[in-house]
């Protein structure tokens, strides 16, 4: 595993495992800090939270989820060791899915606004 | 500390050289994995071969297989290091000039070949 | 004041296009004034959706493509953007064939024959001009098209009925037919390439947040007074073609509907509104497929770029400008190609305009310009609407005959 290329992008979409083989979700964000002048993953976002985290639909999808008496997938956040990333195609945890920490709004945040003056 | 969401504010952003002129969209970004440190961002890719590869791996290597055809630069995507990000948000801007880089190769052939040669192409 | 005045101007001369004709002409002889209230509410439908763009690229300055590549990433867009091309090629193609058929009106000579002219006209024009006289320029001369406003006033319709078309109700006869064309209007109205066309434009014109008081003017304004043309078109083939029992298969017989108030210039000026309308808006949808391939992959585009600062996005208009034409050359009927390709964008309407909704909603684009509660409530339920009356409606039509 060391030293070995893998494209962000193909991981996209892909479903995530506990170490027991549990079904926790999909692979939807990727979340990078600066550490010793370099950046690097910090960490991976799962679950259906995260999805609507990314497309920004909390709101309604909480809503619709509410009508129809669903409970909404809160989405977790998963430290970059704790997801082994040597198998693409299936991508597993090294914990278990109770060990999870779940999204909060506060992560919301931490995006950057999008409609702040532009090149062309 | 400073947090980059690299799917929503990088991935399909545009990308811009360090005069603002478009090089196309960010439509890979390579990590390195290392033994007992968190995977360090390593590039930025660009190029049809890398979106083909996000639609099946199968699709990548036909284009990378097309791509060669046409050049020996033409069959990889073209890659620009992390460290020349200056900005991203609305564009990615990065350090580097587009005109030396292969990512203009189809504009300039298209204009040397036919664009160029028609009447009243400027 | 300026910038709205021409603003409106360029949105009268710009709203006819070969689908709204075609449609409305039909609507009129089929079913008189019964369908009216179809056009004011995909008039309704598309000054949101119009403003809606110019908004998002004023605010966020991304283009309607851009953002939604960027937001929703190259997997899923590929759906929306395959089917845009799709339905740009083939409203391209009937746009280019109205104006074939305009010159065939006046000539005698086929339209089949007027076909790489006009494309090679449309292509010169392209790579020449600008963005600014292309927009105003093509529209100035669109407002030929009010003659059809003019022709209602000549031919004294019944008011009351009139306004009761404003009123849904359901046909006496031929419904499976009725509700097809209702599609059909919905179709032609609410065609996705204004709204692409018109968040590129925005971005060419430079317009930033001080222009979002124009931009709601324009759109208001200028789509309200362009739906007067269309109605018009829709009042005087129900007074003139409607009593005589006349369906319309062909150009031919529509272009006699201004006959009636002004003679034999009334053929001609049907024949010059039919093709100058079309060819305002070949150009639109040209050079639209070209910045929906351009800003899709991230190429450097503009109209008031050279071609050769551009080379792939004049690369990409010429490819489809003269490929859409060769379907006109093969002898395919416009009038048919014309209703169909409006149908087929009624299916394809959610798809578009959907993920356009949640980019409206979407706080780190549009910060506090944000869509509300009416703008969002308006655009669901008439795609909604458009959607299943489609999904219902071609099936009817198909096998109903």
């Amino acid at each position: 595993m060391a030293n070995r290329e893998v494209h962000i992008e193909r991981l996209l979409g892909h479903k995530v495992f506990d170490a027991k083989g549990k079904r926790v979700g999909r692979l939807e964000e990727v979340i990078a800090v600066r550490q010793d002048n370099e950046w690097v993953v910090q960490e991976y976002w799962i679950g259906g939270g995260a999805l609507l985290h990314r497309l920004s639909v909390r709101g309604v999808a909480r809503a619709l989820l509410g009508f129809f008496g669903a409970k909404e997938n809160a989405g977790f956040k998963v430290s970059w060791d704790k997801l082994d990333l040597s198998h693409p195609k299936r991508l597993r945890l090294n914990c278990a899915h109770h060990e999870l920490e779940k999204l909060t709004e506060k992560d919301k945040t931490t995006r950057r606004r999008k409609h702040q003056g532009r090149s062309k | 500390m400073k947090k980059i969401h690299l799917i929503c504010d990088v991935l399909d952003d545009q990308l811009v050289d360090r005069k603002k002129r478009p090089m196309g969209k960010v439509d890979g970004i390579v990590i390195i994995l290392r033994k007992d440190k968190p995977p360090r961002l390593a590039y930025l890719e660009t190029g049809l071969n890398t979106v083909a590869h996000r639609f099946s791996t199968r699709l990548g290597k036909l284009a990378e297989r097309i791509g060669r055809k046409w050049g020996v630069r033409h069959g990889k995507p073209f890659r620009i290091p992390w460290d020349k990000v200056r900005d991203y948000g609305i564009d990615v801007e990065v350090d580097i000039d587009v005109d030396e880089t292969p990512v203009m190769d189809w504009e300039k052939w298209l204009n040397k070949k036919i664009i160029g040669r028609i009447p009243g192409s400027g | 004041m300026l910038e709205i005045t021409l603003g409106i101007v360029t949105s009268i001369g710009g709203f006819l296009d070969v689908g709204a004709i075609a449609t409305a002409v039909q609507a009129g002889a089929a079913f008189k004034f019964q369908l009216i209230w179809v056009v004011a509410l995909g008039t309704i439908c598309v000054i949101f959706l119009v403003e809606m763009s110019g908004r998002l690229a004023a605010v966020s300055k991304h283009t309607l493509v851009d953002a939604l590549r960027e937001r929703f990433g190259v997997n899923f867009y590929l759906v929306p953007f395959v089917a845009e091309i799709i339905v740009d090629f083939l409203v391209l193609a009937a746009e280019i064939g109205g104006v074939c058929l305009a010159l065939q009106l006046v000539t005698g000579i086929s339209f089949r024959w007027w076909a790489l002219p006009v494309a090679f006209v449309l292509w010169l024009l392209l790579w020449r001009g600008t963005f600014s006289i292309i927009e105003k320029g093509t529209s100035l001369f669109g407002l030929i098209t009010l003659c059809f406003v003019v022709a209602v006033f000549v031919l004294h319709p019944p008011w009351r009925e009139v306004a009761t078309g404003f009123m849904p109700s359901l046909p006496a006869h031929d419904h499976a037919n009725y509700w097809f064309i209702a599609v059909a209007i919905l179709g032609a109205l609410i065609s996705p390439y204004l709204f692409y066309f018109y968040s590129s434009g925005t971005i060419e014109d430079k317009w930033d947040k001080s222009y979002l008081g124009v931009n709601r003017a324009v759109s208001a304004l200028g789509m309200s007074f362009g739906s007067f043309v269309s109605l018009g078109v829709l009042i005087v083939a129900a007074l003139v073609l409607s009593p005589r029992g006349i369906m319309v298969d062909n150009y031919e017989q529509a272009a006699m509907i201004l006959t009636e108030p002004f003679g034999y210039w009334g053929f001609i000026l049907f024949a010059a509104s039919l093709g100058i309308a079309c060819f305002g808006a070949a150009l639109e949808v040209g050079l639209d497929q070209a910045y929906v391939v351009a800003q899709a992959l991230g190429w450097n585009w503009g109209e008031n770029q050279h071609p050769k600062e551009d080379a792939r996005f004049s690369m990409t208009y010429t490819i489809f400008i003269f490929a859409s034409s060769l379907l006109m050359v093969a002898g395919i009927d416009p009038l048919t190609l014309t209703i169909f390709s409006m149908a087929l964008t009624a299916v394809v309407l959610p798809l578009v305009i959907l993920p356009f909704l949640i980019l409206m909603n979407d706080e780190h684009y549009m910060g506090e310009h944000r869509n509300g509660i009416i703008s969002n409530s308006v655009v669901i339920l008439i795609i909604v609407l458009t959607f299943v009356l489609a999904v219902v409606a071609i099936p009817l039509e198909i096998f109903g005959g």
